[in-house]
């Protein structure tokens, strides 16, 4: 077909469009993380016995800190990720900012345990159940999100849904430590970064698909 | 026509598309063929090595996900950025999927001007093109596209609702857009 008769075409497909909603999907996904940490920690897991009071200790107060702050630094900036000229947004920095935290925590630990008992103190009890748990939790969020963003026009797909499997990672795990009783950094900066990424890789991987225009 | 008025300039595509998008056909069509000859300069200096009916495709293959993705345009933003991300994203994908991907330098997009016309090949004549669609998406095609009608007469005329006719319309012209894509090269030359 001729070039000049195409956009004729197209010229007469102008209808306005309503701004897509993002947002909603965002809200969606939350909503969903929501009620998935209520079945786990309600029905399934139950939230560990002695919260609030193991929450006073820094160690574990850092296990939350760092999984949410991973979570909401990342996921704030994926929306921009709907436009396709979007270029550097930082989150190389937030990302690097909530690595440094957890190394800083994983090493100071790892200066201070026996060395007899460091396999055992990063090897803890629970790594299956937190990895699988946390990755169960996050796939039907990160692909209710990357189904908002294929709303848009995602230039970079691989990268945009290895962010976005990271900051859902972030909040799953922010949800699992309710009911995680393990506190010693060479357990959770450990398992927990390992269960973060592999939402972040799966997401990389079929985010190019479900994004594709 | 001023030094600073040049066709590709950055506030005339701004005011042509921004115009466009508030339902104006005559200054879309504008955008979208200087937006065409930018892509076609670049398809052309890029991948000169494909025949005229792959480089058109991807030409048409640009300017549909142009047209498709407008509403990701924001208006305080330039639209230079955005039109270079859409073409690189999708000239790199086809060019990928015709393995081709080395030959493109993404850094070089920016500069390039609109290239001459390039002569685009008809494989098949646009009626016979829409004859190939079926359905409500051919009857829309050939009542607003050939015919002429806008939307609204057309919904009237099929008894559908106007956002059946925009969606059928849509449909029809990307279907269309693969099929001058796919014909067989009678009627040409």
């Amino acid at each position: 077909m001729k070039a000049g008769h195409y956009i004729d075409f197209l010229a007469k497909d102008l209808a306005p469009q309503p701004k897509p909603p993002l947002a909603l999907y965002f809200l969606a996904a939350l909503v969903l993380l929501f009620i998935e940490s209520l079945i786990v920690i309600g029905l399934g897991l139950g939230m560990r016995p002695d919260y609030f009071a193991a929450i006073t200790s820094f160690p574990t107060m850092m296990k939350q800190i760092t999984t949410l702050g991973l979570g909401v630094g990342v996921l704030t900036l994926i929306p921009l990720y709907f436009y396709p000229e979007t270029g550097r947004t930082g989150v190389l920095w937030r990302i690097g900012l909530i690595a440094a935290a957890m190394a800083g925590m994983w090493l100071s630990a790892f200066a201070k345990v026996e060395p007899g008992n460091l396999g055992s103190a990063i090897m803890g009890e629970t790594y299956l159940r937190c990895m699988s748990v946390v990755v169960l939790m996050s796939l039907p969020v990160l692909i209710v999100l990357l189904l908002g963003l294929r709303q848009g026009a995602v230039t970079r797909p691989s990268k945009t849904g290895f962010l976005t499997g990271l900051g859902v990672g972030g909040l799953a795990a922010f949800g699992y430590a309710f009911s995680c009783a393990e506190d010693n950094p060479l357990f959770y900066a450990t398992w927990y970064s390992i269960a973060m990424l592999l939402p972040a890789v799966i997401g990389a991987l079929i985010a190019p698909r479900i994004l594709r225009y | 026509m001023e030094r600073d008025e040049k066709p590709n300039d950055e506030a005339v595509l701004a005011r042509q598309f921004q115009s466009g998008l508030d339902g104006n056909q005559n200054d879309y069509r504008q955008f979208l063929e200087t937006v065409s000859k930018i892509i076609r300069g670049i398809v052309n200096a890029r991948a000169g090595g494909l025949s005229l009916e792959d480089r058109e495709d991807i030409v048409q293959d640009v300017i549909f996900s142009i047209h498709s993705k407008r509403h990701t345009w924001r208006r305080d933003h330039p639209v230079k950025p955005w039109l270079n991300a859409i073409a690189r994203y999708k000239i790199i994908d086809r060019l990928r999927q015709l393995g081709r991907g080395s030959f493109v330098d993404v850094d070089d997009y920016r500069e390039n001007l609109p290239a001459e016309e390039a002569d685009t090949t008809v494989h098949l004549d646009v009626e016979t093109l829409v004859g190939m669609l079926s359905g409500k998406a051919q009857q829309v095609v050939q009542l607003i596209g050939l015919e002429g009608l806008t939307i609204a007469e057309t919904a009237a005329r099929l008894d559908m609702k106007e956002n059946a006719v925009r969606v059928n319309f849509h449909r029809g012209l990307e279907r269309l857009r693969l099929l001058s894509n796919q014909a067989p090269e009678e009627g040409e030359r």
